[in-house]
């Protein structure tokens, strides 16, 4: 081509002086995409951020009605628990069953010439029934009949260690040296996992105490709870109830993460409704834009603009207006976000304000896309016919 | 003599509907630092002649070298390279943005040229050149019609182009300040550089070396001697 040494350039230093003259020369070219864009992204952030709140909120109380597991800690070890503790504890309204577990720590523990370590904790009260335990061959009643006379529990990982024989015929598990008889095998645990690598021994057996914590462990009737969970320090330390601090354990696997997926899905469809919203507005308000500069478009192709030059510059001042609009909602939405919640809860993820530029970015992009393939079109001849 | 426009059954033909033949069969030769005028009457086809000639338009038809290019085999792209190179515009309306000042404005027209020195000091020189140093930081908002089109000048000067096209450079002015654009321009010739100008008035079309008449999209033979 003969135009070989010819050549329109445009500097990228050049390029960001115009946009910033253009945008600032005539701040309100750009404004109305910058005001969508940021009506759109304070909007999806707001919506985020009071739907996680409500969800929050959603999830704790479908948690806390469902919930059947309460677990209690003495906190103050100087405090003494009363020995019928396990059934003070269950005659609170709600309580079906409650059992005392205080850890003793690391202990030697053999049977049969096996030998090992395990955590050994000492029980009392309606272990099976508090902790929903499975020992197969046990009776329901089993834990209170037999274990008055001593024993332990052991889990299925230390029987497994030890080579223990069926429960049937009798065997029985030293702990520090002292024979328990084996009162059962535990083979699933859903509340305490841990108890399958642990040996439960009863509050009888001669095993010496250490210095572990305490903890009481609660089944509740559905709905109890928390006023369970409130209840266990008035009912073993009346004049020291803070000595106890319980609490609800929550299954947020059921309804409670149902009711969670199913708002989370509907918040995502709302965000991105509302975000298409400001693509679309936005993209009407920049096309709006480029029709009213044909004069200037125009003029800029007679200077020497190629098609790409044009493109860019449209572009990037929706980008600009974009990412002025993305950061100004992204703190406008949380703004409303904490103005509307309590405060003191942590209901609005950081991650949206960096987010929120980031998409406000990429709407000035998107929306800029088809207006600036348009301002390629203007002819040069339409600085002529602008009088 | 160096011709710089050397065009030879220039058409161009808008589709329509209807059908328009804005520029038929004409033939324009202009040489290096002539100072040629474009007269006719309205919708005669001046402007789109202009447009052919200034490569904003592609030809439907013909031969157009411009400096020896091919405009006719030129892309969109290199078209408006060649014009942002070769070719200073000037526009009846001005066309300047009232909210910069008129070193902004000046300095637009380097905007897609690149380098070769810095834009402000060239487009304070391309005002000293016509007279409106004095007035290089006033918006040109503020400025009046006749400063408004010396702004416009030395936009269309500052790439120091090989040709200067003008559309009705005096249609906005009043008389005594139309006399004042005009010696600029004769300035302009006399410095060197070569014009083509597009105007109704008589007075202006005076100030050129030569008259090319469009009618009806034609040009008619434009003779070779001074008016």
């Amino acid at each position: 081509m003969m135009t070989g040494t010819i050549r329109s350039r445009l500097r990228i230093r050049a390029h960001l002086d115009d946009v910033g003259s253009t945008v600032l020369s005539r701040p309100g070219r750009i404004a109305t995409v910058a005001a969508l864009t940021a009506v759109g992204i304070g909007s999806a952030v707001a919506v985020l951020g009071l739907a996680e709140a409500t969800r929050v909120s959603v999830s704790d109380r479908f948690a806390a009605q469902r919930s059947t597991f309460v677990t209690a800690q003495l906190v103050d070890t100087s405090v003494e628990l009363p020995d019928d503790a396990a059934q003070r504890v269950e005659d609170i309204n709600g309580a079906t069953a409650a059992v005392v577990l205080t850890e003793l720590g690391q202990r030697d523990v053999s049977s049969g010439g096996f030998t090992s370590q395990a955590p050994v904790v000492r029980f009392a009260g309606s272990l099976e029934a508090a902790l929903d335990l499975n020992v197969p061959g046990q009776p329901a009643d089993a834990d209170r009949s037999i274990v008055s006379g001593g024993g332990a529990f052991v889990g299925s990982g230390v029987a497994r260690d030890l080579s223990l024989g069926p429960v049937g015929l009798g065997p029985t598990v030293s702990v520090d040296g002292i024979p328990c008889p084996v009162l059962g095998v535990i083979t699933s645990s859903p509340e305490v996992p841990a108890l399958l690598t642990s040996v439960l021994v009863t509050r009888s057996a001669e095993v010496a105490l250490g210095g572990g914590s305490t903890t009481i462990a609660v089944q509740v009737d559905a709905g109890y709870a928390n006023s369970v969970a409130r209840s266990v320090g008035d009912a073993l330390v009346p004049n020291r109830p803070e000595a106890i601090e319980g609490s609800a354990v929550f299954d947020t696997s059921s309804l409670g993460g149902q009711v969670d997926s199913d708002v989370r899905d509907l918040v995502v469809v709302v965000a991105a409704v509302v975000l298409a919203g400001a693509v679309l507005a936005g993209g009407l308000s920049a096309y709006s834009s480029v029709t009213s500069r044909r004069p200037e478009i125009g003029l800029r192709r007679v200077m020497g603009a190629r098609p790409i030059h044009i493109f860019v510059l449209v572009l990037s001042e929706t980008c600009l207006a974009g990412l002025l609009g993305g950061f100004t909602g992204g703190w406008a939405g949380a703004a409303l976000v904490l103005s509307i919640r309590p405060a003191g809860e942590p209901i609005l993820d950081p991650r949206y304000l960096v987010a929120a530029p980031v998409l406000g970015l990429t709407i000035g992009l998107v929306s800029g896309f088809l207006p600036a393939i348009g301002a390629t079109r203007i002819s040069p001849s339409a600085a002529f016919r602008y009088v | 003599m160096t011709l710089i426009v050397d065009a030879h059954d220039l058409a161009l033909t808008y589709p329509g509907p209807p059908i328009v033949n804005a520029v038929v069969n004409a033939h324009v030769t202009v040489a290096n630092g002539e100072y040629v005028a474009v007269t006719g009457r309205s919708g005669a086809g001046k402007s789109s002649l202009l447009s052919v000639l200034g490569g904003l338009e592609r030809p439907t038809g013909g031969k157009y070298l411009l400096q020896g290019i091919d405009m006719i085999a030129c892309s969109e792209g290199d078209r408006a390279s060649v014009r942002g190179e070769l070719i200073g515009f000037v526009f009846q309306s001005f066309l300047l943005d009232d909210r910069l000042s008129a070193t902004q404005n000046v300095a637009r027209g380097l905007l897609y040229r690149g380098g070769r020195g810095d834009p402000t000091e060239r487009s304070r020189a391309a005002l000293d050149r016509v007279g409106l140093l004095h007035r290089s930081e006033a918006d040109a908002g503020e400025l009046s019609g006749g400063e408004r089109q010396r702004v416009a000048i030395a936009r269309a000067l500052v790439h120091q182009p090989k040709l200067l096209l003008a559309d009705e450079p005096t249609g906005s002015l009043d008389s005594a300040t139309s006399a004042l654009v005009l010696d600029i321009l004769d300035d302009l010739h006399a410095a060197g550089l070569t014009i083509v100008c597009v105007t109704h008035s008589d007075e202006v079309a005076r100030r050129a070396q030569r008259r090319l008449v469009v009618s009806d999209g034609r040009v008619e033979p434009s003779p070779s001697h001074l008016t």
